[in-house]
């Protein structure tokens, strides 16, 4: 994984947005808890899905928070592909909901990103402080290479190297969350 | 010594400003725009650390003003031309000039404060107040060499400053402004046009640099 030293900007979050408001007008998804999911079947390579929040704005239920996760075809674990939240809403705990969206209520198998930004790396780090899933490290080139993830002394203690300036091609540390009480299987009828 | 008169206040330069009677020579611009870059806009009840002061809200009134202005001309027209239901023709109409008056909507509120609306329109507050910040809008136009700004005018600038309010009620207030009467219907897309409150000194400093680029425009128009 590598540090993002910019936060996510306009081009990549908008289209983002009017897709899964596209979605919700055309009545695309389901409930989870609080979070709507929809999910867009893959052409071959891999599928997606979004876990959204919407909340109640000036122009009605509008999505001010979501998760993209992309799994590649023939994997069983989820990547987090982007995790946007509106800037008026950061603080609130909706990431934290989308993610227990996916992986609590939903069963899924998640990976963190490629990349990092500095509030994702907080993200992660709170999971793992709080106990929240069950986290590891995983490499995921070399699928036999895993490690424990603790949090100790106010960092994270892990026999990987988790953040890596450059990209190495032998090797891609990455955390990997499941819930708690995980019994082998998706509880999703989606997926 | 001289006593000073009842209705005046000194202001940051040492000038001393009649409330009731303003005078163009009681007036100036850096003045004001000190007042305005750090005095908050509603009441204070905003969300952030720093207030969103009333200096910052005119030069985003301004800047929206502007955006109107240049994507008139374009070709390429983008969903901000179309949000504001304007007319190609009164967009057409937008000069330095109104850009100007758009920076100098509040700047009355720099000598007068920012008071809350509701106490503005109490029974006679409204007439009594309404007399004085027409008095002291006219020696600020009238210091700046401006005309009355006509009904067009006044009708961007009232719709700039909804658009300020609804973008700033999302981001600064709890209710995200969901509830308020004066909010246009605008996308989440385009309520994240948003700067979050800076220091008071750089507000000021934008403000002047602002106003000194349109007071250099407006004179190059009069040249031409």
């Amino acid at each position: 994984m590598h540090i993002l030293e910019r936060s996510i900007t306009r081009p990549y979050w908008e289209p983002r947005y009017r897709l899964i408001v596209r979605q919700y007008q055309d009545g695309w998804g389901q409930k989870v808890k609080n979070t709507r999911v929809t999910q867009i079947r893959g052409t071959g390579a891999g599928s997606v899905i979004y876990y959204t929040k919407f909340m109640n704005t000036a122009n009605g239920p509008r999505p001010v928070g979501w998760l993209m996760l992309w799994k590649k075809a023939g994997w069983f674990c989820w990547e987090v592909s982007q995790l946007w939240v509106f800037p008026a809403y950061r603080g609130q705990g909706i990431a934290g909901e989308l993610y227990k969206a996916a992986i609590n209520a939903d069963g899924l198998m998640l990976s963190s990103g490629k990349l990092h930004t500095k509030h994702s790396r907080c993200l992660w780090e709170n999971f793992i402080r709080k106990k929240t899933f069950n986290i590891w490290a995983h490499d995921i080139k070399q699928l036999d290479v895993t490690s424990d993830v603790l949090w100790e002394d106010g960092s994270i203690l892990t026999a990987l190297t988790l953040y890596t300036e450059k990209v190495d091609r032998k090797s891609d540390v990455r955390l990997m969350a499941l819930a708690k009480d995980w019994h082998g299987k998706s509880r999703s009828k989606l997926y | 010594m001289e006593k000073v008169a009842a209705n005046c206040i000194e202001t940051v330069s040492g000038r001393y400003i009649d409330l009731l009677n303003p005078t163009v020579d009681q007036i100036d611009v850096a003045d004001f725009a000190w007042a305005l870059s750090r005095m908050p806009r509603y009441a204070g009840h905003t969300l952030t650390a720093l207030p969103y002061t009333v200096g910052q809200h005119s030069i985003v009134v301004t800047g929206l003003i502007e955006r109107l202005m240049t994507q008139v001309s374009s070709p390429q027209r983008t969903s901000f031309y179309e949000l504001t239901g304007f007319r190609q023709e009164i967009a057409n109409y937008i000069t330095p000039i109104q850009l100007m008056h758009g920076l100098m909507h509040d700047a009355s509120e720099g000598y007068l404060l920012d008071l809350p609306t509701p106490l503005k329109n109490l029974p006679g507050m409204k007439e009594a107040y309404g007399a004085i910040e027409d008095k002291m809008m006219r020696a600020i136009w009238q210091k700046l060499g401006l005309a009355e700004p006509d009904t067009v005018t006044r009708d961007v600038i009232k719709w700039a400053d909804r658009y300020a309010l609804t973008v700033e009620a999302h981001h600064l207030m709890k209710s995200r402004g969901t509830n308020w009467t004066h909010v246009l219907e605008l996308d989440m897309v385009a309520v994240q046009d948003f700067e979050l409150p800076t220091s008071p000194i750089h507000i000021y400093q934008q403000f002047m640099q602002l106003y000194d680029r349109l007071g250099g425009d407006i004179a190059s128009m009069g040249n031409k």
